[in-house]
């Protein structure tokens, strides 16, 4: 065969490859187009009815309304997306009345089905509803995906569980990160935090629980999350955490707290820590927590740490002082007065004072 | 019947109060940012004002001042629907005119319930 008939028939390949592809593409395209039409259309029937439906629900006149969201089957996934839109701007009464639609539809079963997909869209999805429900039903489904290989998915059910927002839910999430499993697929702790602090108080058991976990990263989230949602039945367990825990991520996390919960029976613990912890950041945490508490008793060990070698200890320790009002102002005035043990960190504080105060510098610096 | 100017850009809220406060039997106008519901609060003069924070062109608070300055329209209710849940953000839409303050996610029945309160506290 000469060169000239080869090439001919590679020109001639190459031109059938192109057209083919040329083809699919616009099929491709046209196709989606065209799903994404009945996509639009769908939703322009949905939305009054689903509106109307949330309007007149409480007349009790509008069950044909009702039957016909149950009955509804499009060929996108219009209604999922519709009601997934709506369901995180609505509470109460009108929430629970979409949910129960989405139950009768066997949505909830569909999603709950839809977790064991071996897409990880569709797993994705699946939790995004259950979370945007916060149906019980979800719990187990979202605490098997928290390990998950795909890490969308993971996140998914964080959110999920703390949408869910119930004391089960919460200890799923725990109980998961406390776990072998999570150290294969890990979980940031930040999304974590939010779902338990968006839990709220009903998380209070299990996080109380968590005190105890094997996990650092378990122990100081839930330190944090109980000092921030003001749990004070927490406070001798976070007083043992303070004291004993081998992680400083640990023992700060609960000096936050206790600073937070600013109860006078951790005072004791709390000047104690001031004679024994290592940790400059632990230390500036208890001295602003003794701060917030402001029980004169801790004012000669506040003055101590102002001298500490540290100067994040002395500052903190100084602005603790100054949190007292004119007994710790007093103090400060004569630390200021020295070259060194604390009188850098006395001024300094001194000076912010009186800019925060506006008044005239208290002492001449 | 009273009429009732409903200013957000989510149009699944703006569509859920529009069902909800006709089927109460008010007359709703829904505008989607804060520029076009100032003009429709001027055009129609309603008896409450439900404002978002957060639009574009022209913020719900921007929107309450402006009705504020205008003698001919300071009195009329005006209740802020918005997810900004901070206290200071709740100070801040009073101090702005607010008369009445929901945060997001909300109730549609609480809210109807304000606004029906607003009306009977504030007859036009």
């Amino acid at each position: 065969m000469s060169t000239e008939a080869v090439l001919l028939i590679a020109a001639t390949v190459n031109l059938a490859l192109i057209i083919g592809l040329s083809l699919s593409t616009a099929v491709f395209k046209a196709r989606r187009e065209r799903r994404s039409r009945r996509h639009e259309e769908e939703l322009a029937l949905l939305r009054p009815v689903m509106m109307r439906y949330l309007a007149t629900w409480e007349d009790g006149d509008a069950h044909d309304l009702a039957d016909m969201l149950i009955g509804y089957h499009g060929v996108t996934t219009s209604f999922e997306e519709l009601v997934a839109g709506l369901l995180p701007k609505l509470r109460g009464a009108d929430r629970s009345v979409l949910v129960d639609i989405l139950r009768r539809r066997g949505t909830i079963d569909e999603a709950r089905q839809s977790t064991h997909s071996r897409w990880p869209v569709r797993r994705y999805r699946a939790v995004e509803l259950l979370g945007a429900a916060g149906v019980s039903e979800g719990i187990e489904a979202a605490g098997r995906l928290l390990g998950d290989r795909n890490t969308d998915v993971r996140l998914a059910a964080v959110r999920a569980l703390g949408r869910i927002g119930t004391g089960e839910s919460a200890a799923a999430l725990l109980e998961h990160l406390d776990s072998e499993e999570a150290q294969k697929h890990p979980i940031p702790p930040h999304p974590v935090t939010m779902a338990l602090l968006r839990t709220g108080t009903d998380a209070t058991e299990p996080l109380t629980r968590a005190l105890e976990a094997d996990s650092v990263e378990v122990r100081t989230i839930a330190t944090e999350v109980l000092g921030v949602l003001g749990v004070y039945p927490a406070v001798a367990g976070l007083q043992i955490r303070m004291r004993v825990d081998p992680s400083a991520s640990v023992r700060l996390g609960a000096t936050h707290a206790l600073g937070r919960l600013s109860m006078p029976g951790s005072v004791d613990d709390l000047t104690a820590m001031l004679r024994t912890e290592l940790e400059v950041e632990v230390l500036a945490a208890a001295c602003t927590a003794l701060g917030r508490i402001a029980d004169p008793a801790s004012v000669p060990e506040l003055e101590q740490a102002v001298a500490h070698p540290h100067p994040t200890v002395r500052v903190a320790a100084a602005m603790a002082l100054a949190a007292f009002g004119d007994i710790g102002l007093g103090r400060l005035r004569e630390i200021a007065q020295r070259d060194a043990e604390g009188g850098d960190a006395a001024r300094e504080v001194l000076a912010r004072n009186s800019i925060a105060t506006q008044t005239t510098p208290l002492i001449s610096l | 019947m009273s009429s009732i100017v409903v200013v957000d850009d989510d149009s699944d809220i703006r569509g859920l109060l529009e069902f909800k406060l006709s089927a109460a039997g008010h007359t709703v106008t829904a505008e989607a940012d804060g520029e076009a519901g100032l003009a429709a609060i001027m055009d129609v003069r309603p008896d409450v004002v439900v404002l978002d924070w957060m639009m574009p062109r022209m913020s719900g608070i921007e929107v309450c001042l402006e009705l504020r300055k205008d003698p001919s329209m300071a009195d009329i209710p005006v209740l802020f629907l918005t997810a900004k849940a901070q206290e200071s953000d709740v100070q801040r839409g009073f101090a702005a005119g607010g008369n009445d303050y929901v945060i997001k996610p909300f109730s549609p029945r609480e809210l109807s319930s304000r606004i029906d309160a607003l009306l009977a506290r504030n007859p036009r």
